[in-house]
């Protein structure tokens, strides 16, 4: 186990590096040859992610989502399988960059972080819940992760984009608002299934659907936020910049919710922090 | 544009008018917020403490939520309350007191808080921070909150395709918190304690801070409790002490040699691993004396109660005393053994001038051999040598359970035997242990039981974690055992009226939400029925 989780992260962070800076040498050069480039590096590098993944799960003999290693090469999965649909779907390669460095940066994290031991699971983790609890809020936070760059583009060059480049946006101009707008409802959703599933898993495990464990709080920090994020959007009628600031801000406390915890001096009472 | 999104998640704005609404949205929060604190001050004192005050949160929150909605009947007060401007207060109050509850210890005693937050102490047990959501001004804030959701979701009429998403979402939230309230008002959470066997028909709850027996409606017996656990799988492991935090360098299976090959970094060499252990009969029999002390390049058997002259001129040693599973007792302070096997060895001896007069006194560990430069021989006297302590298992010792390994530490030509969980010191803050894989080592915990009513058998069900026994309107959860009595089973009782709502709140909000971000001009054929009605009707006209 020790050589595969060394080695499968490394060629895949490694491919999606090569990923990533082709796809940011498209915005300086349109080339059939490095879109081609581009795209199936970062389909090689998800394959391997993938097959990371599915390796770890056989040898651990259990779904690879308990440990901080586990979860941030499930996390690198995610926001590649995201981007790609994005991808063959739009025709659209604005993304490609963060999201191939966001999954590079991720995997290095991996390997130089976390601790690559598998653990046990505790009775309270071999639940069916499990798998789609963790995996569908996984895809939330790939999607505000999104969200949160193009917010941070938005914010030093806001307007449509791609109006020179339509290889670049499947064929036509893209607001950036509109596009972390989208990433955020999307995130959203994935964010708030994720909570009610863990709600209604917590009820079956323990008896209590809540019991503000710090994790928990902060899960609902977060989807309090973007809760915020609609009502000003609709009632409000807040656009462009505040939005912007809003998704960034709702993103570093997913970023916290996932990774923070166990800065807290409430993170002793949680059942949720990585070991 | 903003008002033709707002419309297409049919959802009611009135512009810039609204924004007033925000500053007063939150000034109403904070009072409600304030004023519910007071109260719980207030009924502290009248009912006599904390315990029956904390008894009148969730009615205080509910009364608050009927006040409110009752107050929204007033075209004013309907303003503030039923607009959309009063979420987003609601919304962030929420989100500060939620994070607030995550930066502040909760469930501490006012002396803890005292302890931990010094100055800061008052304000916290003042404003109730340390219990923040089992607080009335956090019930009053969820009060006026729900109150807001159901006057805006009554206004919202008629109902529409369109406008399905954000009333469903609301309305789920609105049933969820309604189920929560139910089940703290009606409901019980309660513990019931069984070892094999025994037959319990009640439940203990905790109210207002006393012990209340609750029957269960039927009979509960324990037939059986069963502990499993994971097959251990044994690792080398390296670890860094940082004072009471460790940190894992180096984790690789012994059975493994490309694995292993990594143990050279830490200068370890494995000899040997034998996954079963080394039964008795196997053992190989002692080749020599059971003590040996390796002085330089000298080897030197010694017996407890000797003295004995040290090789190279490095003065004399008297061996005091010998134990073959050192450990300090606890409560005498003494050392003794811990095992009849030979798992921690260990000699006491007193290094001696040339007068024979004692310099010092240490112990020597066969299994740490970062200890043995502590007994640097010729202290004051000549050149100090190094001293390896090797003990070597008499004939027919109990072996240690589980597998062993053999290594060559650095430095030390002896190689050393492990068995599991015997920790290595390696020096510095390193320390080499054999240990299973990580994390919990139960896999799971199981109490098989009979439901009994009138005495006759209804039931019989094997209750896990994730897995309760639903019976009689009462929920039991598998919540703990004890390890030191496997016969012992502790459950988790809970009865919750309030379930069927929180269920169907979940739904609702969940398919609300689903509604509202991919389908906010309304569903797809609904939409594409109403343009060709629009489209038939134009043309109508135009004929």
């Amino acid at each position: 186990m020790s050589h595969a989780s060394v080695l499968f992260p490394a060629l895949a962070g490694g491919l999606y590096a090569l990923a990533g800076l082709a796809y940011l040498a498209l915005w300086w050069r349109a080339s059939r040859a490095l879109r081609a480039l581009a795209s199936a590096t970062f389909a090689g590098a998800l394959l391997i992610n993938l097959l990371q993944f599915g390796l770890r799960w056989a040898q651990a003999g259990q779904p690879p989502f308990k440990t901080l290693y586990e979860s941030l090469i499930v996390a690198a999965g995610c926001l590649a399988l995201i981007y790609l649909v994005i991808e063959l779907v739009y025709r659209a390669r604005i993304l490609g960059a963060p999201a191939a460095l966001g999954a590079a940066v991720i995997m290095l994290v991996a390997l130089l972080r976390a601790d690559r031991e598998a653990v046990n699971l505790p009775p309270a983790l071999q639940s069916h819940w499990f798998i789609p609890h963790v995996t569908v809020y996984f895809f939330g936070y790939a999607s505000i992760f999104l969200a949160a760059v193009v917010a941070v583009v938005y914010l030093v060059r806001p307007g449509p984009i791609g109006q020179r480049r339509p290889d670049l946006t499947g064929g036509k101009p893209i607001e950036l608002s509109a596009l972390f707008d989208g990433a955020v409802r999307f995130g959203f959703a994935l964010l708030t299934a994720g909570m009610l599933m863990g709600a209604a898993w917590a009820k079956v495990a323990w008896g209590d659907y809540w019991v503000w464990d710090p994790k928990e709080n902060w899960s609902l920090v977060t989807w309090l936020l973007f809760c915020a994020y609609l009502h000003l959007y609709y009632f409000h009628h807040w656009r462009g910049r505040r939005l912007a600031i809003l998704t960034i801000a709702g993103f570093a406390a997913m970023a916290f919710t996932y990774l923070g915890m166990h800065l807290l001096p409430t993170a002793a009472q949680s059942i949720h922090v990585y070991q | 544009m903003a008002d033709e999104a707002s419309a297409a998640a049919g959802i009611e704005g009135s512009g810039n008018a609204e924004r007033p609404g925000l500053a007063r949205g939150f000034v109403l929060l904070a009072a409600g917020f304030l004023a519910g604190t007071l109260l719980q001050h207030l009924l502290e004192l009248l009912l006599g403490g904390p315990a029956a005050a904390r008894a009148w949160v969730v009615p205080g929150g509910l009364l608050c939520f009927v006040l409110a909605v009752a107050a929204g009947l007033h075209p004013r007060a309907h303003g503030l309350l039923a607009s959309n401007r009063f979420s987003v207060p609601v919304l962030l109050w929420l989100t500060a007191l939620a994070a607030l509850g995550t930066v502040i210890l909760q469930g501490l005693d006012p002396a803890q808080v005292h302890e931990v937050y010094g100055w800061a102490a008052r304000l916290i047990l003042g404003l109730y921070l340390h219990e923040v959501f089992q607080s009335l001004g956090f019930a009053v804030v969820l009060g006026l909150g729900a109150a807001g959701l159901a006057l805006t979701i009554a206004r919202r009429k008629p109902l529409t395709w369109r406008r399905a998403g954000a009333v469903l979402a609301h309305l789920g939230i609105l049933l969820i918190l309604a189920g929560a309230a139910a089940g703290a008002l009606w409901g019980a959470k309660g513990r019931l304690n069984l070892r094999e066997g025994q037959v319990a028909e009640h439940f203990t709850v905790q109210r207002d801070g006393r012990a209340q027996r609750l029957p269960l409606g039927f009979q509960l017996r324990l037939d059986d409790f069963r502990l499993l656990e994971y097959d251990p799988q044994w690792r080398l492991m390296v670890f860094a002490v940082h004072g009471e935090r460790e940190e894992r360098l180096l984790s690789v299976d012994p059975a493994d040699p490309r694995e292993a090959a990594a143990l050279r970094e830490y200068g370890l060499e494995l000899l040997r691993h034998l996954p079963e252990g080394l039964p008795a009969a196997a053992a190989p029999a002692p080749a020599g004396p059971a003590h040996v002390l390796v002085v330089g390049a000298a080897r030197l058997p010694v017996e407890p109660g000797q003295t004995y002259e040290l090789p190279e001129g490095a003065g004399r040693l008297q061996v005091l005393r010998a134990f073959h599973d050192f450990v300090i007792d606890a409560a005498t302070r003494q050392p003794q053994n811990r095992s009849p096997r030979p798992d921690n060895p260990a000699l006491e001896v007193a290094l001696l001038d040339a007068q024979g007069r004692e310099q010092k006194r240490t112990w020597l560990f066969a299994k740490f051999p970062a200890f043995q430069h502590q007994a640097e021989a010729g202290a004051g006297g000549p050149a100090p040598v190094s001293i390896q302590y090797v003990f070597t298992p008499p004939a027919g010792a109990a072996p240690a359970e589980g597998p062993v390994v053999e290594l060559r530490l650095g430095g030390l030509r002896e190689p050393t035997r492990l068995g599991p969980r015997q920790p290595i010191r390696l020096g510095g803050d390193r320390v080499l242990v054999l240990a299973p894989r990580g994390g919990d080592m139960v896999r799971d915990y199981l109490s098989d039981v009979s439901v009994l009513e009138g005495g006759q058998l209804r039931l019989q069900q094997t209750v896990e974690v994730n897995h309760p026994l639903e019976h009689g309107g009462l929920a039991i959860y598998q919540s703990d055992y004890r390890p030191e009595d496997l016969a012992f089973s502790g459950f988790q009782v809970v009865r919750d009226p309030g379930l069927p709502a929180v269920y169907l709140g979940f739904g609702l909000n969940l398919v609300g939400v689903l509604l509202v971000v991919f389908f906010p001009r309304g569903l797809p054929w609904r939409r594409r029925a109403a343009a060709g009605e629009s489209a038939t009707g134009a043309a109508g006209g135009a004929a």
